[in-house]
């Protein structure tokens, strides 16, 4: 046999023996990942039916489709090298290192005298070897557990949910598809509001971020979830309301109003502002002005009665700026808080004192132009023939009452929108509300539907007592049981005075309720700074309002 | 009986077998067991080196390296080391001769001039002494009034030590004790080998022993062992041994880096080696494996060890460190 044939042979058993002994590894590694995936399994498997799951079907290929990628990635690491592969050659048919030291010196081009010598032996020895000889280690022990452990963990997969997590998820389910109805139901009402309303309060109205916000609202399997979705949301349109807030100038309109009843030409516009109808006030106060144009008597008499109803009007909007004076420095302080509040609240709050201000501005500039056009139009009464100055005179004057009582009709206008339009914010806040506690009221109704007893309208024969139709608690949440067919049951109903003695009821009900209110609470709570100060002023107008009844 | 010079390597590997084999019967018909130790006193002798045998009185030391001597056919010296032995007694001194009538110095060789020297209880001679000897060993010639006289071709000393009676002995110290190729220890013999002692010595018919080489055959076995190649991994593993010796080295295990103060030197890893081919000739093979190195470890370290107080104190022996720096290379 030639050196090279020999040298092949050699290699050629080298190579065989490598590839064998790397396929037992890949088997080694593949049954030893197996099984350590299906120890993971069985942990993850057991988890979830500890917990009352059932066995997400996902995790049974990801597992396996792992502990492959392990099982592939320690072949690729542990993988026999040529120069492994004679070692381990060497070792199991205890060669003495015969294989590794030929090849080696053969690589390292060491040729020694003995070499042909020692290739020859190696060669004889290899020759009588084979490959099916190399001693692999049984692997069956590990094979069964890993399929013992696989199937283990395949039957835990088979288990479905307890009671409890199907509860749960039908609660979740049922609660998703509640918030779903119900934020159809407001995307519906909120669409039907902005269309019937007018455009002056859908300018009012920012329709488009109510819209977005309407279209933010998720259905959430999640009840707390759900009731913060929409508390967060009813907050946001309080907010919106709030900047709607006119209510100094409604006071003011309510004092002008008050100061009107005295004056039986204005009392239907003392009605229409006490009635807050504004845009009816406005009407009626386009409707009397006077203009130049028109006969001196009816000008005289539509003066008249503008006077009248401007003087009281100016007398309220003083009044109620002395007053606002006085108290100036309680305003200054609930201002100076007020800073320290939300950004949009102080920025909702000045300019509601800048409109109210405006009003007071406007009540006393009418009553201003109305005076100079009541100089003007009586001094065109005395001077009548020398009507060219007079007349010219009297329709400046007249126009600019005009303008004046068109801007104050105009601001009117705008106050009825405004009121018309937090009233429909309002109304949406209501419904918020109700959606809150319909969703609460409703889950609670459908967990306490299992919570036992008879259906509505049906009692409880001790004669016939039947174990699935056992108790009617009667609001009593403890329940006695008795063997069945051992004898009637014998049960007892505890009574107590209200409001005294301890409640027997369910503590994780009981605590899971006053979870829910006091989240509720909580987020209505946090009201904005400028729904404060409005309700601080309603109040402080009340008080006034009495003690004005009280010191006539 | 001498091997041809020109003889192929498969001729020389086989006669180095041969003649091994040969040797070892003929010593085995007088020495009963103690199969390793004539081995491992053999593979001293053709690597060149020499052997301390320690071991009680009556084991057969004597008899061993005689019945070596006779199967050689190799000159044999006894010299019983005492405390008031001089290295001239050794080594040998010029003395005055007078030969036709004129008065000269001429050198007396002393017992050194052999083949194979029993040093017997070495360690009860004056280190000065010992000294003389292991500077024999080492150089294979002796100096005396500045003229080298060298020694016969091969030249063994085994020497003997006792390792219980330590009263008025001198211990060796560590640098004479690495001249040592082999550290041995003879054990008793187990009653079936006391038996055939018995039998061997107690019958009117001693055992005799032939020659089965000669001292050239021995110095050609030396160079055909130096021709047996040793693989890379094969060497790294031999040095990786002795280097673990040393608590220094970072993969020494804990067992050296607690009980050893200082570990084998390079002249062990050149025993070892040396000794490792031996084996793999006398094992029919013609590489060096790794089993050749541990096999023969222990002898060739056991007396390069030197322990530290804590391995004093604690007992700890040259097999149990050896062993364990084997495991750590398995």
């Amino acid at each position: 046999m030639t050196q090279q044939a020999r040298e092949t042979s050699v290699e050629h058993f080298v190579r065989t023996a490598r590839r064998r002994l790397n396929g037992h590894l890949a088997w080694r590694c593949v049954r030893g990942s197996l099984l350590g995936g299906a120890a993971v399994m069985l942990v993850i498997a057991l988890s979830y039916v500890a917990r009352g799951h059932s066995v997400p079907g996902l995790w049974y290929p990801a597992v396996l489709a792992a502990s492959l990628a392990v099982a592939a990635g320690t072949w690729v690491s542990r993988r026999l090298g040529g120069e492994q592969a004679e070692l381990v050659i060497d070792r199991c048919f205890d060669l003495r290192d015969a294989v590794s030291s030929l090849r080696g010196l053969e690589r390292a081009g060491r040729r020694g005298p003995l070499h042909d010598l020692h290739a020859a032996q190696v060669r004889q020895q290899v020759s009588r070897l084979h490959v099916h000889d190399l001693p692999t280690p049984p692997g069956h022990r590990l094979t069964a557990a890993a399929i013992g452990l696989a199937l283990l963990a395949g039957g835990l997969g088979l288990i479905g949910p307890g009671a409890a997590v199907r509860q749960q998820q039908a609660e979740a389910d049922r609660t998703r598809q509640h918030t779903q109805q119900i934020n159809e139901e407001l995307d519906r009402y909120v669409r039907e509001m902005l269309a019937g309303a007018p455009k002056n309060e859908t300018d009012l109205i920012d329709a488009a971020e109510l819209r977005q916000w309407v279209e933010q609202l998720e259905a959430q399997p999640q009840l707390h979830e759900a009731l913060r979705q929409y508390a967060r949301f009813q907050q946001r349109v309080s907010r919106m309301s709030v900047a709607l807030d006119r209510q100094r100038d409604e006071a003011l309109l309510d004092e002008a109003a008050h100061r009107l009843q005295d004056v039986p030409e204005a009392r239907h516009l003392a009605e229409q502002l006490e009635q807050k109808r504004y845009r009816d006030a406005a009407e009626r106060l386009r409707g009397e002005q006077p203009t130049p144009e028109q006969e001196l008597e009816e000008q005289r008499d539509r003066l008249d009665r503008l006077r009248q109803a401007s003087r009281r009007m100016a007398e309220a909007a003083r009044s109620m700026r002395g007053r606002r004076a006085g108290s100036g420095g309680s305003d200054s302080t609930s201002g100076g808080s007020g800073a320290g509040g939300t950004g949009d609240g102080a920025g909702d709050r000045g300019a509601g004192e800048t409109v109210d201000d405006e009003l007071a501005g406007l009540l006393e500039e009418l009553d201003e132009a109305v005076d100079a056009y009541d100089e003007a139009l009586a001094e065109y009464e005395l001077i009548e023939s020398q009507a060219g100055d007079a007349l010219a005179r009297l329709e400046e004057v007249g126009d600019d009452a005009g303008r004046r009582l068109q801007r104050l009709s105009e601001h009117l206008d705008e106050l009825d929108a405004a009121r018309l339009a937090r009233r429909r914010l309002q109304a949406l806040r209501r419904r918020l509300a109700e959606a809150q506690s319909e969703l609460a009221r409703g889950s609670a109704s459908a967990r306490l539907a299992d919570a036992g007893g008879l259906e509505a309208g049906r009692d409880a024969n001790p004669d016939s007592m039947d174990r699935e139709h056992d108790t009617l608690d009667e609001g009593q949440l403890t329940k006695l049981t008795g063997q069945r067919s051992d004898g009637p049951a014998l049960r007892s109903v505890e009574s107590a005075d209200s409001g005294t003695g301890v409640a027997r009821r369910d503590f994780d009900e009981q605590a899971q309720a006053f979870e829910r209110q006091v989240e509720s609470f909580v987020q209505r709570e946090d009201v904005p700074e400028p729904l404060r100060d409005g309700v601080r002023s309603y109040f402080q107008s009340i008080h006034e309002a009495f003690e004005k009844q009280v010191s006539r | 009986m001498t091997q041809a010079v020109d003889t192929s390597p498969a001729e020389s590997v086989e006669h180095f077998a041969k003649r091994f084999e040969q040797i070892r019967e003929q010593v085995s018909r007088y020495i009963v067991g103690q199969r390793q130790t004539i081995d491992h006193v053999l593979i001293a002798i053709i690597c060149g080196g020499h052997v301390l045998l320690e071991g009680v009185p009556g084991l057969g030391k004597t008899a061993l390296v005689h019945a070596i001597a006779h199967a050689l056919d190799l000159r044999f010296r006894r010299v019983q080391f005492t405390p008031d032995l001089l290295p001239a007694d050794i080594v040998g001194s010029n003395i005055i001769t007078e030969r036709d009538g004129a008065k000269s110095f001429a050198f007396q060789p002393g017992p050194v001039f052999c083949n194979i020297l029993l040093a017997d209880e070495i360690n009860r001679a004056t280190p000065k002494t010992q000294s003389a000897l292991l500077e024999t060993m080492q150089e294979k010639a002796v100096t005396v009034a500045g003229q080298t006289h060298r020694l016969d071709e091969p030249f063994f000393v085994l020497a003997t030590q006792n390792p219980i009676e330590q009263d008025g002995t001198y211990r060796l110290p560590e640098a004479q004790l690495d001249r040592f190729f082999f550290k041995l220890h003879l054990e008793l013999p187990d009653h079936d080998e006391l038996a055939l002692i018995l039998e061997r010595t107690g019958g009117l018919d001693l055992p005799r022993v032939e020659q089965a080489a000669t001292g050239q055959d021995i110095l050609a076995m030396g160079r055909t062992l130096r021709q047996v190649a040793i693989e890379q991994r094969v060497q790294d593993h031999l040095i990786h041994l002795v280097r673990r010796t040393h608590p220094t080295s970072g993969q020494a295990p804990e067992v050296v880096r607690k009980y050893v103060r200082h570990g084998a030197s390079p002249r062990a890893a050149q025993t070892l080696l040396a000794a490792a081919r031996a084996r793999a000739l006398l094992e029919g093979r013609f590489h060096v494996a790794r089993a050749d190195i541990d096999a023969l470890a222990l002898p060739a370290l056991r007396h390069r060890l030197i322990f530290s107080f804590e391995g004093e104190a604690e007992g700890i022996t040259a097999e149990r460190i050896v062993s364990q720096v084997i495991e750590t290379l398995a």
